[in-house]
């Protein structure tokens, strides 16, 4: 399909995954994310503890849907963007709020964050990263710029693992000693 | 010459500990962002074709069973 038939199908849906101006302020109940469950099935042990708690998504944010994605789905999305196949079970959150005043152009941009679990092997640290995103998302969800706060978390999580990086060094040193 | 002036071992050792911390944190920091990333992104095929199939009914929204 060429670019232009493309935008003209693209024009033409209800639903869309771009962002909206929103007229009203943003309160906790606002509807405001859509999110995605990529699984082709690659990480079992990830993809079980990822598919046992997605329901908790859906009672903690029930404004917000989730769409779960079906294997074959799965895999005819990662065929159209190949350069995410081994990431996943991926949990992709499409951001759906514009705020007013920001720069206006006939399409916003698609707008978002990306859990990608598929690189972490244990699933124990799959469940704690899923619980992490949850709180964040949870916090974070009345945020205009909600990409600020992300970079704010990576930057404090970062700083947290220099720390823990010192510690276990010094820790290290002190048994060598 | 002053052969006890500079003390190579531990200068040595302290550099190499400092190389390795930054790697590490280097290599920790790399890890998170390919863990959870934010994008912006002006066209998505990945969106084009969600937008498709929940348009069409073939993707539903998730829905959570009271008999369980």
């Amino acid at each position: 399909m060429d670019q232009h038939s493309s935008n003209h199908a693209e024009s033409k849906r209800h639903f869309k995954l771009r962002p909206k101006v929103h007229e009203q302020p943003l309160t906790p109940e606002t509807p405001r994310f859509h999110v995605f469950l990529i699984d082709t099935g690659w990480n079992g042990p990830v993809s079980k503890v990822l598919h046992e708690h997605m329901p908790l998504f859906h009672h903690y944010h029930p404004q917000d849907p989730v769409y779960i994605l079906s294997r074959e789905q799965s895999i005819k999305v990662l065929k159209k963007a190949p350069e995410h196949i081994g990431r996943d079970p991926m949990v992709v959150v499409y951001d759906i709020y514009h705020p007013i005043g920001t720069k206006t152009k006939e399409k916003a941009n698609y707008h978002g964050f990306r859990l990608n679990l598929g690189i972490i092997k244990n699933p124990e640290q799959a469940l704690g990263k899923l619980q992490e995103f949850l709180k964040f998302v949870a916090t974070h969800r009345t945020a205009d710029c909600l990409s600020c706060e992300v970079e704010r978390e990576l930057h404090r999580e970062g700083l947290g693992n220099m720390v823990k990086l010192l510690r276990e060094a010094s820790e290290a040193s002190l048994e060598l000693l | 010459m002053n052969e006890e002036g500079i003390p190579i071992f531990p200068l040595l050792v302290a550099s190499l500990a400092l190389c390795y911390f930054g790697l590490e944190v280097n290599r920790q920091r790399n890890k998170l962002r390919s863990i959870f990333n934010v994008f912006d992104r002006e066209e998505s095929e990945i969106a084009a074709v969600l937008e498709q199939w929940v348009e069409s009914g073939e993707l539903k929204p998730f829905v959570v069973s009271n008999h369980t």
